[in-house]
């Protein structure tokens, strides 16, 4: 239509180019935290261009000068991939599609390029989720998105400003589209595997532990506030010196560092899922603790689950170790929530004659120590006595915890055991495992979480980076691997309380070891509120919406219930255009439909002529209708103007015979 | 309710089933409106569908969330653009006539009895040229008609005025995109409106032939009276013309007088048909007295003589009118009688 084509072609006015400017840099804005800071400043770039052509009212580019700037940018997205071997690949996209949504605003001269733009700019905002979903930016997306809507809005009907409340208007259109927007959240179906999977590494660098423990690893986070995993465990609130969440086994000990099992492979077989679990459990061993775990992107395979996991579930592909270790198949690169249970102790495991090897290998060197090892073996004959000799060692010699441990020299057991005496659990877990080790019996160094903050109002564990802890496991002959931690004998208040408590005043500047305790309940309630964010909106997942359909008695399967759930929403859509008001005197509505029969027979009423002249003239010229004409008139005129109250239903089901008949002469 | 009349000779698809006016009215009734997502509408749902997609793989609740929430706004569009159209009446208003080769206008009102606004209504016919004007109650005028709750207003299409005669409104396509350009909401009226096309006046028409009437004497080009020669003076009554007034002797005596005796002699002439040289044909003749007509301007006095028809001498704005319309559907009658 000509109408269209013009009305697309009309040109843009200088305010509304402001506002397409100020919403894509509102929309880009965030971007910012994810983006690599060469690629945000391109962004920045390219938007301070557009703003400053705006400010001074300069006329836009030329269409080659865009022409050259698509082509650098598709250049340095190139040159970036390349650089970083393509682990940039999502970023990139989202900056090149942020980079060529400002270069059309650089060529927008009409309204349909403004259209587009408003349309790439809620694009954009979904993009925004991809790195994380926090709360702040579900409220940010809301608030812009409803301002882009409203720009949009203005774009298409300037008229409206001032004749119309633009926000109730769209207030109004968001409460109707509501019910379609929860229905498909809730019902839609979510694919349990991706599609397609664009690399994407982690350019900013997260705090988290690495796969290799050595003096100093764990102690780095020890400051890190950032939440490493949430955890709602079922049943009674447990201690804390229950809370051992083991991620991973190391056995290859360097003399530097500790490494995992080299040329073993780490992945084992597929985990057992949960309900699976109950049954591989020993009769009579230690109780079982079921529990879920909402865990933070940590960009490693590795789970955490509490002390020693039997089964998992959730969404995710899971593997298990031989030495208990729980792996994801793929990094953990967003939030995951899984079930998981645990027994708190020893599971009937066997130690194979090749890992007794292994649990026993030791690199050279550290002469005093493996003489101190060597004395233990010759007097205490139990494995279980040397283990009570070492943690004595720890316990009465001046050992300390401590933050900031002094530096080891060359052979780092002999020098950290007789020499500096001060060091943090790494340092302990290390010198304790290479001690049993050289006294024969076999041991291991485990990595993980120990401890967690409760949280009375969300009713779970919090978690941090702060909380990373080594320790150690040994082989006891009939009870298998034994969890010992030595740094619990050199400073118990860690384990019962968090390195917090330990550090507080020494070491650790902001302990919230002296926090007041309404600013602690406040931080709990803000931290139960993000909790409950992530649970129920951000982890709403193919198996919790199988759960509500179950819990709600739904038989049907995802997409019938989505179907029917449209169905009947459209059905409702219906019933105010079924409702509409009908001419309420059915009198006036027969005569109306009289008067509309005519009209199609050319015999067209005037706004003047009252029924009886009407009639007269359409006797005239219609005369192979005349008499039904005139009966259905003298009708009408009689019981509209010649009897008083409502006529009887008699009366006016001969008038609508009147009309029949009328209708059946026309014919 | 179809009758043998209206379906036997073409039957015309439901959709184009006319919608003539009821009491001189077409109401947008829910049976007579239809709307289609514009091609604005389909790109929306594509970019839902990479939005849903995007959302799908990467499993981003937010992303749903957003998706779907645009979703409902789509589905909530949908309802806005059918409630913007509904239940309206248009009712024809009056045309602008135009010479040939230009533009004729035809206007609509349209009115909206309901208490909300509505936006952004457009009015088409097949063939039509641009320049669609909407004007509201307060006179703001925009491509496009805007009328608040209860509030009327006009919405004029014009069609090239291609040939002298009648052109009568053709089916008026009415519609709107309001909110977002979604959707078009449209429907059609069929009103009994038309336009008169004057003959397009010839451009280097001779100057008009004064052929003077008898009775007329050598006093036909002379000025307005004067206050100054005065047949006669008399107190004024209510009623009287205002030029009728002697405003300086009013001024001098001070009190209201009315000049009486002879009017000023309007000098006066009549456009003959006959007498256009033989040579011209039919379109030029009435060309070229409309050309006449024009030029003739309000001071003279004219009357018009065409085959059949003849207006007698007269002036002003409605005659000169009545001479246009007689020009412009000869050789048929026009319905008033000439002469003012």
């Amino acid at each position: 239509m000509s109408t269209m084509t013009t009305l697309n072609k009309r040109p843009i006015a200088h305010e509304e180019h402001g506002l397409l400017i100020g919403q894509l840099a509102l929309v880009l804005a965030p971007q910012a935290r994810t983006l690599p800071v060469s690629v945000s400043a391109l962004l920045v770039l390219l938007l301070a261009w557009r703003w400053l052509l705006w400010r001074r009212r300069a006329p836009l580019p030329s269409r080659i000068l865009l022409g050259i700037c698509a082509l650098l940018v598709m250049m340095l997205a190139g040159a970036l991939t390349w650089q970083t071997g393509g682990s940039l690949g999502r970023d990139v996209a989202v900056a090149m599609l942020g980079a060529f949504v400002i270069l059309k605003l650089l060529e927008c001269r009409a309204l349909s390029d403004a259209t587009l733009v408003t349309q790439l700019s809620l694009y954009l905002l979904l993009t925004l989720y991809l790195s994380d979903q926090p709360f702040w930016l579900a409220l940010y997306s809301v608030a812009i998105g409803a301002w882009v809507l409203r720009n949009w809005l203005l774009l298409h009907h300037p008229e409206v400003r001032g004749r119309l409340a633009i926000w109730p208007l769209l207030g109004r259109m968001a409460l109707i589209g509501l019910p379609w927007a929860v229905l498909l959240f809730v019902l839609f179906p979510r694919l349990e595997h991706p599609l397609w999977h664009l690399p994407q590494g982690d350019p900013v660098g997260r705090t988290g532990m690495s796969d290799t423990l050595r003096p100093g690893s764990i102690g780095e986070l020890i400051l890190s506030p950032e939440v490493a995993l949430r955890a709602d465990i079922e049943g009674p609130r447990l201690p804390a010196s229950a809370l051992y969440w083991r991620a991973f086994v190391l056995w290859y000990y360097d003399g530097a560092a500790w490494h995992p099992n080299e040329g073993q492979p780490r992945y084992g077989r597929d985990a057992p899922p949960v309900e699976a679990a109950a049954a591989n459990l020993a009769d009579g061993a230690a109780p079982a603790v079921d529990y879920s775990v909402t865990m933070e992107p940590s960009q490693h395979a590795w789970l955490f689950l509490l002390d020693r996991g039997v089964g998992i579930s959730g969404g995710l592909r899971t593997m298990m170790s031989s030495d208990g270790e729980f792996f994801a198949r793929e990094p953990v690169d967003r939030r995951v929530r899984y079930r998981a249970r645990s027994t708190l102790g020893a599971t009937g495991e066997t130690l194979s004659p090749v890992q007794r090897v292994r649990a026993l290998a030791l690199p050279p060197g550290n002469p005093r120590s493996r003489e101190l090892a060597a004395g233990w073996a010759q007097r205490y004959a139990s494995p279980a006595d040397r283990v009570q000799a070492a943690l004595r060692l720890f316990a009465a010699a001046p050992f300390a915890y401590t933050l900031k441990p002094p530096p080891l020299g060359g052979e780092q057991v002999d020098s950290f055991l007789f020499d500096t005496r001060r060091g943090f659990c790494e340092h302990y877990a290390t010198s304790f495992v290479f001690l049993m080790r050289a006294a024969g019996v076999p041991a291991r160094v485990v990595v993980g979480y120990q401890g967690g903050e409760y949280n009375p109002i969300g009713n779970n564990y919090i978690v941090r980076q702060a909380d990373a802890h080594a320790w150690a496991e040994v082989w006891l002959a009939g009870r298998g691997w034994v969890r010992v931690d030595p740094t619990a004998a050199i400073a118990p208040e860690r384990i019962e309380s968090g390195a917090d408590a330990v550090l507080a005043g020494s070491d650790l500047e902001s302990s919230r070891a002296h926090e007041a305790r309404w600013l602690r309940e406040l931080r709990w309630g803000v931290d139960g509120l993000v909790y409950s964010w992530q649970r129920w909106v951000l982890q709403y997942d193919r198996t919790r919406q199988a759960k509500l359909l179950q819990d709600l008695g739904v038989t049907a399967s995802v997409p019938q219930a989505l179907m029917l759930g449209l169905a009947m929403l459209s059905l409702l859509v219906l019933v105010p255009l079924l409702r509409r008001p009908r001419e309420r005197d059915p009198l006036v509505a027969l005569h109306g439909r009289f008067c509309r029969l005519l009209a199609r027979h050319g015999c067209e009423r005037a706004a003047s002529e009252g029924p009886r002249d009407f009639a007269a003239r359409a006797v005239q010229t219609l005369p192979q209708a005349a008499p039904a004409v005139q009966a259905f008139a003298d009708r009408y005129v009689r019981l509209r103007y010649g009897t008083p109250g409502a006529p009887a239903k008699a009366e006016l089901a001969a008038l609508r015979q009147a009309l029949r008949a009328l209708a059946k002469s026309l014919r | 309710m179809q009758t043998a009349q209206a379906a036997a000779p073409t039957r015309r698809f439901w959709r184009l089933r006319p919608r003539l006016p009821v009491d001189g009215a077409v109401t947008l009734d829910r049976r007579n409106l239809y709307i289609l997502p514009t091609r604005g509408g389909l790109g929306f749902g594509l970019l839902l569908l990479t939005m849903l997609m995007t959302s799908l793989n990467y499993d981003l609740s937010l992303g749903f969330a957003l998706t779907f929430l645009l979703s409902g706004m789509g589905m909530a569009c949908m309802w806005m653009a059918y409630r913007n159209m509904l239940d309206l009446t248009v009712t024809a208003a009056g045309a602008d006539n135009g010479f040939a080769g230009q533009r004729v206008g035809l206007r609509l009102r349209v009115h909206n009895a309901e208490t909300g606004a509505r936006i952004g209504i457009e009015a088409a016919v097949r063939g039509g040229v641009d320049g669609v004007d909407g004007v509201d109650d307060v006179g703001r005028r925009e491509s496009s008609l805007t009328l608040d709750g209860d509030g009327s207003g006009l919405l004029a299409v014009y069609l090239p005025a291609t040939r002298r005669g009648r052109v009568s409104l053709p089916r008026v396509t009415l519609s709107s995109r309001f909110p977002f350009g979604l959707f078009r909401v449209w429907s059609y009226a069929d009103l009994p409106l038309s336009a008169l096309v004057y003959p397009a006046p010839e451009a280097a028409a001779p100057p008009a032939p004064v052929a003077m009437r008898d009775d007329e004497d050598g006093s036909a080009g002379a000025s307005l009276a004067s206050d100054d020669d005065i047949d006669s003076l008399r107190r004024y009554r209510p009623g009287d013309p205002l030029h009728r007034i002697a405003w300086k002797h009013s001024a001098r005596t001070g009190r209201w007088l009315t000049r009486t005796g002879h009017t000023p002699r309007q000098p006066s002439c009549w456009l003959d048909w006959h007498t256009l040289p033989a040579v011209l044909g039919t379109e030029l003749r009435l060309s070229r007295l409309c050309a006449w007509v024009l030029a003739a301007g309000d001071g003279v006095e004219l009357g018009l003589r065409l085959p059949g028809v003849e207006i007698a001498p007269g002036h002003g704005a409605a005659h000169r009118r009545a001479c246009l319309e007689a020009l412009a559907l000869w050789p048929e009658k026009p319905r008033t009688s000439g002469g003012a």
